[in-house]
């Protein structure tokens, strides 16, 4: 019973499949909630969002927000394809875009943090600025034009590419993959899991959340703490532009990462972490961010009208966020 | 206090400078603010010409805004004031500014049309000669109308995927964002759909005209339908974005894709024969191209009273099925888009 | 040896300690008094890092230091025990304790820090585990973890900053037993209370502060009450109140409230004031009686057995129509907009009735006259006013709705001597008129010397009830720490 009370994220999820399955049972009839190709692209669309959802919480917990990743994931990913389509051969063309999506991703996030700490201003308006600032410099570079990834071997791989798992098969009879961002994304919600719990950094950073002076007194360097917290999300940006430079062979500038913030920040959000900072959990994000995309799917899949889902989906985040917050007040 | 404040003021303007600076740099040749007041072009002075274009915030709007400059620079008689807007508000603050600048004519594609039709009024009431392009006004306003037809552009392509598909078939369908253009194109192709009982629309979902979010919907509407002939999507973006998915569930057998709006790596394909793209339906974004020099051509040697008294004239960009037998005619491997 | 020579702290023109020498040597328990805005926190909040001093030097061994953050004053042996309690809610009591000294490089080594956690919660008498969130620990316990965490530092010296304000008096023995031990280890203590006894028992030495300046230092033994507090204030005590007026004989009922609960701090609460009446309410800090009045006046969800003779209460605005009104203890906070302007401030509450520019500068010369409030321009910020002239707009911002009840909370926190002493005549002659107030003040001359009537506050409940001839120093501690009479 302590057990559910304290991972009511985990009772939404699980409530929603259910009537996720009932619905099927009693209305669609088409065993979708089981199927597992319809689970399993659950799991790799929903894993993009989680890796930048997973480097949110850390920065929501230590007391800031970061508005600018949909559109830092949009010029990270411009970036790496433009590295990526220089002519040096395999595998260093996917080499290098990675290293410039991730360094570069890192690089920034660092420059958001010193901003924000240094720099006195606000993370709402540094962010701000850089969710309007970085979608342009991405159309700029590239004229507004698509990038299409000139690799068509290693690169493609890193996101298409996966496990197969035993006993499924697609259209075509292939094994069904379990695509590698799926593990890429429990590998980096496992990393910060860890940062969170058990490093010492994560100590500092909920101290710094909860209450800055009192960290301060306690001889932290809030600011110190703060921005790293902000790299390792620049850094995770880094990681899901060039996943989604390999899923879609290319980078389209104008689209690209749109809008990924809100859900990151919302999955956040129904995990149950406050938004004010110094509270909260990695793995209950993960499992917002299965929320979101166990909604997307089952909207996708009803015959609900395309332009009344929106609001199907609000009324549902909401009621998860109020399950959350039914649990603070029984604590 | 006072010197704060002051210091305060020159940071903001040096920013509002660096700002501003940087807009009218963007422009092929900015407007000079020393011209003098309104410049009948028969007084043998330079014309005015404002151009106001959405932002090239994708693919479609990027077409427009290279085609725009393109055709700008093959009339260096003119003196153009060229503007991109984000956003229909946007648009009309830039309308409030050519006006301030006393233009003679305005180039406008529309963000939407409704909340941009007042505004164009009051230029037009204010001697502005209008060529309006792709979107119409709500009011008959624009002395050129150059209409884009969405309506068509549905039309077209959902009858090259009945014809394709000798009436009896499944399609998925993708939209766009939900605005105007969508509806105009869902609508056309609903009339199409209406007239071949046999094609049966088994799903549709909108993925705003994005890719990624194309490729998520199919993937999941792939899961849900397994006997799919043919995909109808909004643009070629999205039908991009819908490929990625059949391959990657194994589905690229048997089925094809119609797009639209003339993408070349698409026109490329249908012209290759590739089975995935059998055809695809123009919308080109050079269609602002044609309107800059329907204006210039207009307008030259003429006085502000010849052009008021000349009647407002309706002309519609031709919306063209590309087959793989015509498709080199509408391959540019130069264009952006 | 620890010293500090000509320390010296400015915060804009307001100079908050000048001129502050001090030596201690190890094994020493120094006492630090004076009212409050007299320097003590601005003084160890410069010895702990927090502050970097305007003036003077602060030297560990004859060698200068300077502590840019309390990083660097922690790793150089000087530990503090902060009043208002500095500890992560969400995180582990063992965790706070090592918070920026964590076992361990990388990973927080969880075995070690809670062993070492466990032992030293033993060691200051605390009762629960070292893997207790502190978010759920009492007001005491979360001291005792705060105090678990400077010794842990294992400093050269400990600032104590009122540390029995929230504990019960077990907990403070057991606290005193703690510091004589750490004095026999060779630290030592900078002890800074309100409670003169406490100063009495402990310190060997104790030095007093007075409007930012050394009054003096003193050996402890040979000191009593009496002698302290009149170094505190500088002169006697009863030149700071004003003469009690009598209340009408009659005693005719102003408010009537029985049985007033507001879940989770106050409980059960029933009280009397009559007209003219000035009823102190005492008790120590978190005893909820910041909270009672919040709930009075409808400002905290409450459930009311029975309100006379006004009418019931469920919203400000009906307590402020009815003429309740409270002025809060948290100036900044709750009571000003320090950054409108005076004039702003003043007019604010009485803006429906006072519209034109001309009627409200009127308005403000009139209370600025009335209350004699120091103001160069009505027209500049509040900021501009120093805490006693702030307090008095305060005050004069609800008297411009002509109340009948006058709540006022802490009314004197972080005012100098002689603005406090204008308050308290000010307080006098609003009773006078036949206003009635309720004072509620942690400063017990205050309730002492200005009140008619006392309430003692313990636990969210009324624990006694005191007469002015019983109002002493020991019988409101009695009942606020709730011991029996010795």
């Amino acid at each position: 019973m302590k057990f559910l009370s304290n991972n009511k994220a985990l009772v939404a999820l699980a409530a929603l499949y259910i009537i996720y399955v009932l619905i099927d049972i009693l209305h669609w009839k088409q065993g979708l909630p089981m199927n597992p190709q319809n689970l399993r692209n659950i799991l790799s669309q929903t894993s993009y969002t989680g890796i930048i959802a997973v480097g949110m919480t850390l920065v929501i917990i230590g007391g800031g927000i970061d508005l600018s990743v949909g559109s830092l994931m949009g010029l990270l990913g411009v970036l790496s394809i433009l590295a990526l389509n220089k002519p040096s051969g395999e595998p260093l063309q996917t080499i290098a875009a990675i290293v410039v999506a991730i360094g570069a991703g890192a690089l920034i996030g660092f420059a958001n943090g010193v901003i924000i700490t240094w720099g006195k201003i606000a993370p709402f308006v540094a962010t701000l600025a850089g969710l309007v600032g970085f979608r342009s410099l991405a159309l700029a570079l590239t004229d507004a034009r698509s990038l299409t990834a000139t690799s068509k071997e290693v690169f493609p791989g890193l996101a298409q590419g996966g496990i197969p798992i035993p006993g499924a098969f697609d259209a075509a009879g292939r094994p069904l993959l379990a695509q590698w961002p799926i593990f890429i994304c429990i590998a980096v919600a496992a990393v910060g899991s860890w940062i969170l719990n058990r490093s010492v950094y994560g100590r500092r950073l909920i101290a710094v959340g909860a209450n800055e002076t009192a960290a301060i007194y306690s001889g932290i360097r809030a600011n110190q703490i703060r921005v790293i917290s902000y790299t390792f999300l620049g850094l995770c940006t880094g990681i899901v532009a060039v996943l989604q430079g390999s899923r879609l062979t290319g980078a389209d500038p104008a689209s690209l990462g749109q809008n990924v913030e809100l859900d990151a920040i919302a999955a956040v959000v129904i995990g149950g972490t406050s938004l004010s900072g110094g509270k909260g959990q990695v793995w209950a994000t993960v499992v917002g961010v299965l929320i979101l995309g166990l909604i997307g799917n089952m909207l996708t899949i009803s015959n609900i009208n395309n332009n009344w889902q929106g609001c199907v989906k609000g009324v549902i985040i909401l009621l998860a966020v109020l399950i959350q917050r039914g649990q603070k007040s029984t604590s | 206090m006072k010197s704060r404040n002051l210091l305060k003021f020159g940071l903001i303007a040096a920013a509002a400078l660096m700002v501003f600076g940087c807009g009218s740099g963007d422009a092929s040749s900015s407007a000079s603010s020393t011209t003098p007041t309104t410049a009948p072009a028969a007084e043998g002075k330079k014309l005015k010409i404002g151009v106001s274009i959405p932002s090239a915030d994708h693919g479609w709007t990027g077409g427009v805004k290279y085609w725009a400059e393109q055709e700008m620079k093959n009339h260096p008689e003119i003196e153009w004031v060229y503007q991109t807007a984000d956003n229909p508000a946007k648009q009309n603050e830039s309308l409030d500014a050519m006006l301030a600048q006393k233009i003679d004519g305005l180039v406008i594609l529309a963000h939407a049309s409704e909340p941009l039709t007042p505004k164009a009024k009051e230029l037009h009431d204010a001697g502005v000669f209008i060529v309006n392009v792709d979107r119409g006004f709500t009011e008959p306003i624009a002395d050129i109308f150059l209409a884009g037809d969405n309506k068509a552009f549905g039309r077209i392509s959902a009858e090259f995927i009945a014809k394709q598909l000798n009436g009896k078939g499944n399609v998925l369908i993708l939209e766009g964002v939900a605005c105007n253009v969508n509806t105009d194109r869902v609508e056309g192709a609903k009339e199409i759909w209406a007239k071949n009982p046999g094609i049966k629309v088994l799903d549709s979902q909108q993925a705003d005209w994005n890719m990624q979010k194309a490729f998520e919907k199919m993937q999941t509407m792939l899961v849900k339908h397994k006997e799919v002939n043919a995909i109808w999507a909004a643009d070629d973006d999205m039908a991009l974005g819908a490929e990625k998915a059949l391959k990657e569930a194994g589905r690229d057998k048997n089925i094809f894709i119609l797009g639209g709006a003339g993408m070349k790596d698409i026109v490329k394909r249908v012209m290759d024969g590739d089975p995935m793209f059998p055809g695809d339906v123009t919308y080109p974004p050079s269609m602002i191209a044609q309107g800059i020099k329907l204006a210039v051509e207009t307008m030259k040697g003429k006085t502000k009273e010849e052009l008021k008294a000349r009647k407002p004239t309706n002309e519609t960009v031709k919306i063209e099925l590309i087959e793989k037998a015509n498709a080199k005619d509408f391959y540019f491997p130069d264009s952006i888009y | 040896m620890i010293q500090a020579i000509g320390l010296t702290k400015a915060f804009g023109n307001n100079i908050a300690l000048n001129a502050f020498d001090i030596t201690i040597e190890p094994g020493e328990i120094i006492g630090v008094i004076g009212e409050n805005g007299a320097g003590k926190s601005t003084f160890m909040k410069l010895l702990s890092g927090v502050h970097q001093p305007s003036g003077g030097s602060i030297s560990i061994q004859d060698e200068a230091q300077t502590f840019a953050t309390p990083r660097e004053a922690i790793a150089k042996g000087i530990a503090m025990v902060h009043q208002e309690l500095n500890l992560i809610p969400t995180l582990s009591a063992a965790d706070n304790i090592f918070l920026g000294r964590e076992k361990g490089s990388l990973t927080v080594n969880r075995k070690d820090t809670n062993t070492e956690a466990a032992e030293l919660l033993r060691l200051v008498g605390a009762s629960f585990g070292p893997e207790t969130l502190c978010g759920d620990l009492s007001v005491a316990q979360q001291q005792l973890v705060e105090i678990a965490k400077a010794i842990s530092q294992k400093p050269k010296l400990i600032i104590f900053d009122e540390p029995t304000a929230v504990l019960g008096e077990q907990e403070s023995l057991e606290l005193f037993a703690l510091i004589r031990g750490l004095k026999e280890q060779g630290v030592a203590v900078l002890y800074v209370s309100h409670r003169l006894p406490e100063i009495l028992s402990l310190t060997d030495r104790l030095v007093v502060l007075r409007d930012g300046v050394k009054v003096g230092e003193y050996l402890t033994q040979g000191q009593s009450e009496s002698s302290l507090a009149d170094l505190m204030v500088g002169r006697p005590l009863a030149d700071i109140f004003p003469s009690r007026s009598q209340v009408a004989p009659d005693r005719t009922p102003a408010l009537e409230v029985k049985n007033l609960s507001s879940s989770p701090l106050v409980k059960d609460i029933s009280l009397t004031l009559h007209q003219g009446e000035i009823l102190g309410i005492a008790g120590l800090i978190g005893s909820g009686r910041t909270e009672f009045a919040e709930a009075l006046v409808g400002l905290r969800t409450a459930t009311i057995g029975h309100i006379s003779p006004i009418k019931p209460i469920h919203t400000y605005q009906e307590a402020i129509a009815q003429g309740v009104v409270y002025i809060s203890e948290d100036r900044k906070g709750k009571s000003l907009v320090t950054s409108m302007s005076i004039r702003d401030n003043i007019c604010l509450v009485a803006l429906q009735a006072i519209k034109s520019k001309q009627s409200q500068q009127a308005t403000t010369k009139n209370w600025i006259q009335n209350l004699s409030i120091k103001v160069a321009d009505m027209e500049l910020p509040m900021t501009s006013l120093s805490g006693g002239n702030q307090q008095k707009c305060a005050i004069a911002k609800w008297l411009a709705v002509n109340p009948k009840i006058l709540i006022l909370d802490e009314p004197t926190r972080g005012v100098d001597v002689g603005a406090k002493a204008e308050i308290y005549s000010l307080i006098a002659k609003f009773a006078q008129e036949g206003m009635s107030c309720i004072v509620i003040s942690s400063e017990m001359p205050e309730i002492i010397g200005l009140c008619h009537r006392a309430l003692v506050f313990r636990d969210g409940r009324i624990e006694g009830e005191l007469e002015q001839n019983e109002l002493t120093e020991a019988n409101i501690m009695r009942l606020a720490a709730g011991v029996e009479a010795a």
